[in-house]
């Protein structure tokens, strides 16, 4: 009888297990039918008691061989035959003497129990067997892990530890690459591309089912034939594990498929180290090579900037002398404002660039908004310092800030309200607080900023409209301003301002405990 | 007879900067010397004993702020300190370890003489300090330790205005904490920064036009502050 293919009604595997069952109770009936045949040249000659203690004999012997079913088979049926072969009158179950009922109880009760406890000593012995073995496996795979460098090498040493196993026929290791398909490595190379483990494991992979199932297919395994288990750590699946069985065993037991899933677990563990550690390694390849654009940056801002300092000193030393006439004096002042104007240019662009490095972090610090706006105008000349109106709320909660960054941002704002707006009116700075966060403004009474243009303003070279005469704008200077306040958790925006003009504001979060910045 | 004229020691190693400088304080009648390296820096300051040192803080031999505390075991020639934008680690060190002044560059011809102007005064024991200052509305009697704000007399703590008077009286110059910790309150108080700030804020809050903003007492992040009567 073939379960597998036998009545579509049964599920193949409740049939296999029946089948087991059967093949076990036949083992124990076919035992006694044996011994039976052997005792009967001996009726002649023995007593007929001492056919009772060679069945005792037999149920012990199949109950240590093939387990509780067989033996309880065994003492069931050599019950009936001592009693129909071997107890006069031969050949009926009927008994002369009253008292070997008595016996024939007894032997029945005496042969179950040892029948059985034969079976349990067989059962631990075999559990430790397999314990031991899995503890072996273990170790070994354990040692194998220590030296494995990488997630390939990690798979080979799977198939290598699980491929030794006598139980294991075909092996495979599958492991989820980094777009979440799977990479195979079998051991042997099958000799069909193996869709079915493929689609198991990537149902598992997927966590549609823990198991790899799902209520279509037949539950993958469930034969006793195959073995699937995840290869999961705590933070995710990274592939599974197959094992199937070896041509000449019949099916894994439960303590197989416990060693495989021991197996599974130290390997996924050492996955999810390995894969930590690439990580980290992948981010000390990026500091590194923000090091280094860091390190060209400044190499390339000091040649820059060298030259200029030294012109700029120059030039305005020789404007500082007598005897210029007017017309030389006039062209040094515009070498001098082009010089200026190149600097800052430069400065624009390594900052920009420097910003867009992940290593830049800001160098927070709790800070009242008022001493930046402070420091800010100071650096303004007299003249543009007159159109500043302030509109700061007081008491603001002081924000942590890289001061000198967001003394960039309001600098580059405050530059862009004066050059953009008449220069007979004010410009407007403001601060207040705004949910949770600070709010800084700059207005002015320009022309504004056009909606369809609001939002690519902050783009880098994006320049808006005709820059005012003798202002050359390298169209950076709010990419700067949104680079700064991004990095601060911010936003930035351009609006109208109610009596005309642009807003440009900015947020400053004002959550507690920054890195950088104590709590008080 | 002539005075001496004064002599300046530059010490940069970039050629074009020397050179720069050097003519701008040449046409100013000062007597240039300039060096490359830090340990010619030290020498050259021992033999033709220099009024002015000009130290560019990146040197291809040694640090700029080692050889800032190097002169400072023997002379107490005043140090301006050139920096480039964004070293402010570096400037404060250079400011701690004894060096007078720092100029960002690029500078113009003109803040770089008036730099040198102000540190040669202070060595040349001309008043230092006026006995009063004022700026805008704001008028500073050091001698009478009276403070007047719009003409109506401000009272300030002892502590406060050691502190202002200190900041006034190097004004336009920054000041590192750890400078003006250890002047007002002693050099075991140097590092406690917060105190400072405690009374940076009290101050402003009694001399400053607007509350919040300050005009007078300006924040220098990560050196210290400033009085600055721009």
């Amino acid at each position: 009888m073939d379960a597998g293919h036998g009545s579509s009604k049964h599920h193949p595997s409740r049939a296999l297990a029946d089948f087991a069952q059967r093949r076990q109770l036949l083992f124990g009936v076919v035992a006694v039918a044996v011994a039976t045949l052997l005792f009967m040249p001996g009726r002649a000659v023995f007593d007929d008691s001492i056919f009772g203690l060679g069945y005792l004999l037999v149920i012990l012997t199949v109950g240590g061989v093939a387990g509780e079913r067989s033996a309880a088979a065994a003492a069931m049926v050599a019950f009936l035959a001592w009693n129909y072969f071997f107890i006069p009158p031969y050949y009926t179950f009927q008994i002369r003497d009253a008292r070997l009922y008595f016996t024939l109880v007894t032997f029945l009760a005496v042969g179950l129990v040892v029948g059985l406890r034969t079976a349990s000593a067989r059962h631990r012995e075999r559990d430790a067997i397999a314990r031991e073995r899995e503890a072996l496996i273990l170790h070994d795979l354990s040692r194998r892990l220590l030296v494995s460098p990488s997630q390939e090498e990690d798979a080979r040493e799977i198939l290598k530890v699980l491929a030794g196993w006598d139980d294991a026929g075909e092996v495979a290791v599958l492991l989820a690459d980094d777009n979440g398909s799977l990479r195979q490595f079998w051991s042997p190379e099958p000799e069909t591309w193996r869709a079915d483990v493929l689609a198991a494991a990537e149902r598992m992979l997927r966590g549609l089912r823990p198991d790899g199932y799902d209520s279509e297919t037949p539950p993958f395994g469930a034969d006793g034939r195959a073995i699937l288990v995840p290869l999961a750590s705590g933070t995710g699946i990274a592939g599974a594990v197959y094992v199937g069985l070896a041509s000449d065993i019949q099916e894994f037991t439960p303590s197989d498929r416990r060693l495989v899933s021991s197996v599974a677990n130290m390997a996924a563990s050492h996955l999810e180290q390995l894969r930590m550690a690439e990580r980290a390694r992948r981010l000390d390849v990026l500091r590194e090579a923000d090091g280094l654009k860091s390190a060209f940056v400044s190499g390339v801002s000091h040649e820059l900037k060298t030259p200029i300092a030294a012109s700029l000193a120059t030039v305005t030393g020789l404007l500082d002398g007598e005897h210029l006439d007017e017309y030389t004096a006039s062209e040094l002042d515009s070498v001098v404002r082009d010089l200026k104007r190149l600097e800052a240019n430069i400065v624009d662009l390594i900052d920009l660039s420097r910003l867009q490095t992940a290593s830049w972090r800001s160098q927070a610090d709790r800070f009242e908004i008022g001493e930046v706006i402070g420091t800010v105008i100071a650096a303004f000349s007299r003249r543009d310092r007159s159109r500043v109106s302030l509109h700061v709320a007081e008491d603001l909660p002081p924000v942590c800030i890289d001061f000198r960054q967001v003394a960039r941002a309001l600098s580059n704002l405050v530059e862009n309200a004066l050059a953009y707006s008449p220069e007979d009116t004010d410009v407007i700075i403001g601060a207040r607080v705004l949910g949770d966060a600070l709010v800084v403004w700059v207005e002015d009474r320009g022309p504004g900023v056009p909606e369809t243009e609001r939002l690519r303003i902050f783009e880098k070279f994006y320049k808006a409209g005709e820059a005012p005469r003798g202002r050359v704008s390298t169209g950076l200077g709010l990419a700067i301003v949104k680079e700064i306040v991004v990095g601060h958790g911010g936003r930035v925006w351009v609006e109208d301002a109610d009596e005309g003009g642009a807003r440009f504001s900015f947020t400053l979060p004002l959550r507690n405990g920054e890195e950088g910045c104590d709590a008080g | 007879m002539p005075a001496r004229r004064e002599r300046v020691l530059i010490v940069d190693d970039e050629e074009q900067i020397r050179r720069a400088v050097g003519s701008i304080l040449k046409s100013h009648d000062y007597e240039v010397d300039s060096v490359a390296t830090g340990r010619d820096a030290l020498s050259a300051a021992a033999n033709v004993t220099p009024d002015v040192v000009i130290l560019d803080l990146s040197l291809p031999d040694m640090d700029g702020v080692a050889v800032c505390t190097e002169l400072r075991t023997w002379t107490e020639v005043p140090i301006l300190v050139l920096s480039v934008r964004g070293e402010d680690t570096d400037k404060v060190s250079a400011l701690d370890a004894g060096a007078d002044d720092y100029l960002t560059k690029p500078f113009s011809a003109s803040e770089l003489l008036a730099r040198i102007r102000a540190l040669l005064r202070r060595t040349r024991g001309l008043p230092v300090q006026q006995s009063t200052l004022v700026v805008d509305d704001l008028e500073i009697d050091f001698a009478r330790r009276r403070v007047c704000k719009a003409g109506v007399e401000v009272s300030l703590t002892r502590t406060e205005f050691d502190v202002l008077s200190l900041l006034a009286g190097n004004a336009d110059r920054v000041l590192t904490s750890h400078s003006i910790l250890e002047t007002v309150w002693g050099p075991e108080y140097a590092e406690d920064r917060h105190t400072l700030r405690v009374h940076v804020s009290h101050l402003r809050k009694k001399i400053e036009s607007h509350p919040s903003v300050p005009r007078f007492v300006l924040t220098e992040p990560g050196v210290g502050f400033m009085f600055s009567t721009r």
